[in-house]
């Protein structure tokens, strides 16, 4: 009875060519000569296999049909023959090395990441993805556009799925067609992996490590991927969204995106000075509250508990001091699920959704915050619009307490102080034995800015690198004490041992040029 | 290999040997005996197995249609991972420790397993561990929800607190493994009965063997891997957290490392079972004796030099890449060695089709699929689109339920007349083939096209273009569970009563087992037999 209707149901549905009509079966071809030769790759392994599949099974069947001992077949007694297993042997070998030779050359022209035209760098967070564009100051974080109420249909309700269904992002990663895109991945918590079948490119990100990949891209258009490392509880939930343009479409659109961020500034600037009534707070609260913290804190703001505690009621929303309710809110905390949205979200927003916090579910404190809250609370301007992470990052140097340029320190105290820095801002790429990751990340044990001209050192750390834009300057997140510190800890550590003793003053000198 | 054995002095010595069993609970609780304790591993993995199927049933209703419709994303995350983690510490490698247990001193003409207390021990700290493993499902944040494979930072940082139980009962499990492949290693040196030189081993005791050896040097590791998942976890550690100077890519290094030989530790003891049940309804001695040894045991050395080939996308130098992707493809070589001699054994003999016959044919096609999907994942550049996606999914499932779990039945169905001294139901156990059959093909093969089509793994909903096949999916799904439920209908029928069984049912049947009266007395070969 079962089998029958099993045997029905596969029967019926393999007939049914509707079913086969608007259904993939196989690897997609994609749209680069990397994802063309995966595919030829995947379509000849899967031939040698189907073949030799044909010829043993084959045989077994030949045998489970003829040598039937129903049939009267008397069994033979043969069990070895040196001929034939050699044969068996030796034949394997020839057509592995028929796959292995193209798989080579596809393989090492997927690794090679050299001459890119664009840098994008592609961070992982639980569950949405940040891109960041090396040679255009543009960043922007990508999240899911489905809505809340087209996948959670546990009460039985169920809102008509759209067409790309758990595929969509709000904004999607914008590259140029026909040019050599880099990306450097990494991860700001948990293990994710950037993939979009497309391009063949699946990479893993890592936390505190920066993988390299790299596409060119043969057609404009729409490509969909996912994450594919579990990464907790909404790994099915954070798609990846690639728009493909051409070469003049990108250009405007880069420049969109400038004048985007120029108006977000403005309207950070303008926010500060603003007053948002209590009603307006809630409003806007509540849609962030839903869009960034309803996925762990729940809408209800239950949580789920231990590791997404609830806000309803709790001593952080209720009771505790709004300054520290948003310093959560702003900068994360470390060691747990809890991220900074300080680079997510514009102050506005921060201090609406603490507003909500606040005052939803039964947390009637009251507090109305502010974006100018906000500021004081935290000592500085959101860094959700690039153009304003720059002005602040300026600020906040013009405003911090004048550094005493002409204090000197013993080597002693700059390579306490240059290891602290060193693990601070620089370990992540050049490792804590200093040798790297090459190639994108150069060794500084024995390298020759580490060991030749101070100047040039100086200047790699405080401007960075024209030619690997993975090497930021330094000049903003650093004081010159710092960075006097951190060169001098370079020179002198591991087998760099050159004796050089760099100070502020000195640092001071070079950034004047 | 032939064998002379004075059997007939040996069964009835038995019967005038008193067996000194204790009665009721105490039998099982303080038993010594290989025949008992084996008995126990084989119940004691088809409950996990019944436990872990519950588990995938519920997986499958989530996926049977878009949409969240029964269980939260983390609840998902935590079935996907108790599945895994119970199926592959509670279902196969159990059962293979019990058909080690019951087979390998009868086997090679010994009287019981070299070390039988520790036996016992090895065996009672299992329910204790999987005790605390599923225990953790009443916990705060629930069972362990980071995937059987645990990666850091999601299982120490990010876990939901479930890492300390997770740690402990993987420990325990551990500590029961490394027991019971020490108890195969010893009992195989040091008491084969005269004459049963190694080359004269039968296959099956040969793969144990080689198991046994890969079990001794990776539980250590996992051990090790585990501990250092808890420092980092509890105790302000950072081997896997890079803003401590530690590397979360370690971790897999480090686990893969046991992980890869773990999966040989799974399908070894199936080559071993298959091999006995083939040349035995083929009616002709296996074929390649000598070149299945060697075969087996490059196997396992290969295990150990191939474990980066399920890390190809955690950023590896093009030059790891490549050493692994040849290391890989490798292993074809052997595998498709054991492969061809199952086919050549096959090939003019005299087939008969009783359904041990049956698990053991459709073992060699299917694991052969599960083996072309691996060659196929070894290629580095198309392993990055395979990789993490249902193509795997369906890779591993071929390899360890048409794979492992169809051998466990072969040998089930084979040795249940030893066991019980009664025949099985041959109709019912043709339904429970034919109905698992068909079943986990509806279930398992479709998983490669959603692969290929880029649905990613271990997710709890999905795009609407596969929604089809997640359909036929999760009808395979439940079908293949309910067959199990004839298996259990046929063992319980089959302990109970039947046809009696002869010492030897099969006639073309071979090896010392065979030789004692069904089902197998209390205490057997107290003297050793004797081989020419």
């Amino acid at each position: 009875m079962k089998r029958g209707n099993l045997g029905w149901l596969l029967v019926g549905s393999l007939l049914s060519s509707s079913a086969w009509a608007d259904m993939k079966l196989n690897l997609t071809e994609g749209v680069t000569q990397v994802s063309k030769d995966v595919y030829d790759l995947h379509m000849l392994a899967l031939w040698i296999c189907i073949i030799i599949g044909v010829v043993v099974f084959g045989a077994m069947f030949w045998s489970m049909f003829f040598h039937r001992k129903s049939k009267g077949y008397k069994a033979a007694d043969f069990h070895e023959s040196t001929t034939v297993e050699i044969l068996w042997t030796a034949i394997p070998i020839v057509i592995l090395i028929a796959m292995a030779v193209p798989a080579t050359s596809t393989l090492i022209d997927m690794e090679n990441n050299d001459d890119s035209d664009v840098t994008i760098q592609v961070t992982g967070s639980q569950w949405k993805w940040h891109y960041k564009y090396f040679d255009q100051d543009i960043e922007y974080y990508s999240v899911l556009s489905t809505p809340r109420e087209q996948y959670e249909n546990q009460n039985g309700k169920s809102a008509d799925k759209g067409e790309h269904y758990l595929l969509e992002v709000d904004k999607p990663l914008v590259i140029p067609v026909n040019k050599k895109v880099r990306f450097l991945i990494t991860s700001d918590d948990v293990i994710h992996a950037w993939w979009v079948p497309a391009f063949a490119v699946k990479q893993d990100a890592n936390p505190g490590f920066i993988n390299e990949a790299w596409t060119k891209v043969d057609k404009p258009g729409i490509y969909r991927g996912q994450c594919a490392e579990l990464c907790g509880k909404d790994h099915g939930f954070m798609p990846i969204v690639v728009e493909v343009k051409s070469e003049a479409d990108y250009a405007k659109w880069v420049d969109e995106q400038h004048q985007m961020a120029a108006n977000a500034a403005q309207a950070e600037k303008d926010s500060l000075n603003a007053s948002v009534p209590m009603d307006e707070l809630m409003a806007l609260g509540e849609t962030t509250y839903i869009a960034y913290c309803a996925a762990c804190h729940q809408p209800s703001g239950v949580g789920l508990p231990p590791a997404f505690p609830a806000l309803k009621g709790s001593a952080i929303a209720t009771t505790g001091s709004a300054a520290d309710h948003i310093n959560i809110v702003f900068n994360g905390r470390a060691g747990t699920g809890m991220q900074g949205y300080g680079k997510q979200l514009s102050l506005k927003e921060i201090a609406a959704v603490v507003t909500y916090e606040r005052n939803a579910w039964g947390n009637n404190t009251g507090d109305a915050v502010q974006a100018s809250d906000v500021k004081a609370a935290t000592g500085g301007a959101s860094t959700a619009a690039p153009v304003a992470e720059v002005q602040a990052a300026v600020e906040e140097v013009v405003e911090a307490p004048a550094e005493d340029l002409t204090k000197e320190y013993s080597m002693a105290e700059m390579m306490v102080m240059g290891e602290e820095v060193y693990n601070k801002a620089c370990v992540a790429c050049h490792q804590p034995t200093g040798k790297g990751l090459p190639p994108a990340f150069p060794a500084l044990d024995g390298s020759i800015i580490t060991t030749g001209d101070v100047a040039k050192h100086l200047d790699m750390v405080i401007n960075g690198s024209a030619k690997n834009p993975a090497m930021a300057a330094f000049s903003a997140q650093l004081t010159k004490t710092e960075i006097a510190a951190v060169v001098t800890f370079e020179r002198n550590a591991w087998g760099n041992k050159t004796g050089d003793l760099i100070q502020a003053a000195d640092v001071a000198a070079a950034s004047a040029k | 290999m032939t064998t002379d054995v004075l059997n007939d002095q040996d069964s009835h010595e038995s019967e005038h040997h008193d067996d000194h069993k204790m009665t009721g609970i105490k039998r099982w609780l303080y038993t010594t005996n290989h025949k008992d304790i084996g008995t126990l591993y084989l119940w004691f993995s088809f409950i996990m197995f019944l436990i872990g199927g519950a588990l995938a049933m519920v997986i499958r209703a989530e996926l049977f249609q878009p949409g969240l419709q029964i269980v939260e994303p983390d609840f998902f995350n935590q079935l996907t991972t108790m599945h895994g983690l119970i199926m592959v510490f509670g279902a196969i490698m159990p059962a293979f420790v019990g058909f080690a247990n019951w087979m390998i001193p009868m086997m090679i003409g010994a009287p019981d397993m070299a070390l039988p207390r520790m036996n016992n021990w090895s065996f009672w700290i299992l329910p204790f561990a999987f005790a605390i493993l599923l225990s953790s499902f009443f916990l705060e944040g629930g069972a362990p929800n980071f995937g059987w494979t645990f990666y850091a930072p999601l299982s120490t940082t990010y876990s939901n607190g479930s890492t300390a139980f997770f740690v402990f009962a993987i420990h325990i499990m551990g500590a029961s493994s490394i027991m019971g492949a020490i108890n195969i290693v010893v009992t195989i040196m040091n008491m084969r009965a005269p004459g049963m030189t190694y080359m004269k081993m039968p296959l099956f005791v040969w793969t144990f063997f080689i198991t046994a050896y890969l079990l001794i040097a990776v539980m250590p590791i996992l051990a090790g891997v585990v501990t250092m998942l808890l420092t980092d976890t509890y105790f302000g550690t950072s081997f896997f957290d890079a803003a401590g100077g530690g590397d979360p890519v370690l971790f897999q290094h480090i686990f893969w490392f046991f992980g890869h030989p773990e999966v040989y530790i799974m399908i070894l003891p199936a080559f071993g079972i298959v091999s006995t049940i083939i040349p035995a309804f083929s009616r002709k001695p296996l074929f390649g004796y000598s070149s299945m040894v060697y075969a087996t045991s490059s196997i396992a050395l290969l295990s150990f030099i191939v474990w980066a080939h399920h890390m190809f996308t955690t950023g590896m130098p093009l030059f790891g890449e490549l050493f692994f992707m040849y290391c890989t493809m490798l292993i074809a070589v052997p595998t498709g060695v054991k492969v061809f001699n199952w086919v050549a054994t096959m090939w003019r003999g005299s087939l008969t089709f009783e359904t041990p016959m049956m698990f053991s044919i459709a073992f060699v096609i299917l694991f052969t699929i599960g083996g072309f999907s691996g060659l196929m994942l070894a290629l580095t550049p198309v392993d990055f689109q395979y990789h993490d996606t249902y193509f795997v999914v369906a890779h591993f499932h071929y390899v360890l339920v048409t794979g492992s779990l169809f051998s466990i039945f072969a040998g089930a169905y084979y040795w249940l007349p030893k066991w019980t001294g009664h025949m099985y139901n041959e109709t019912l156990g043709k339904w429970h083939f034919w109905c698992s059959l068909i079943s986990v093909n509806l279930l398992f093969f479709p998983m490669h096209f959603l692969g290929l089509a880029g649905m990613p793994r271990r997710i709890p909903d999905y795009a609407l273009q596969f929604a089809d096949f997640n359909k036929w999916v999760s009808i395979g799904g439940f079908a293949f569970g309910l067959s199990q439920l004839i298996f259990l209908v046929v063992v319980i029928k089959c302990i109970r009563g039947g046809e009696k069984a002869p010492a030897k049912p099969w006639d073309g049947a071979e090896g010392l087992e065979w030789t004692v009266a069904s089902p197998a007395p209390y205490h057997t070969f107290s003297t050793p037999p004797k081989i020419d």
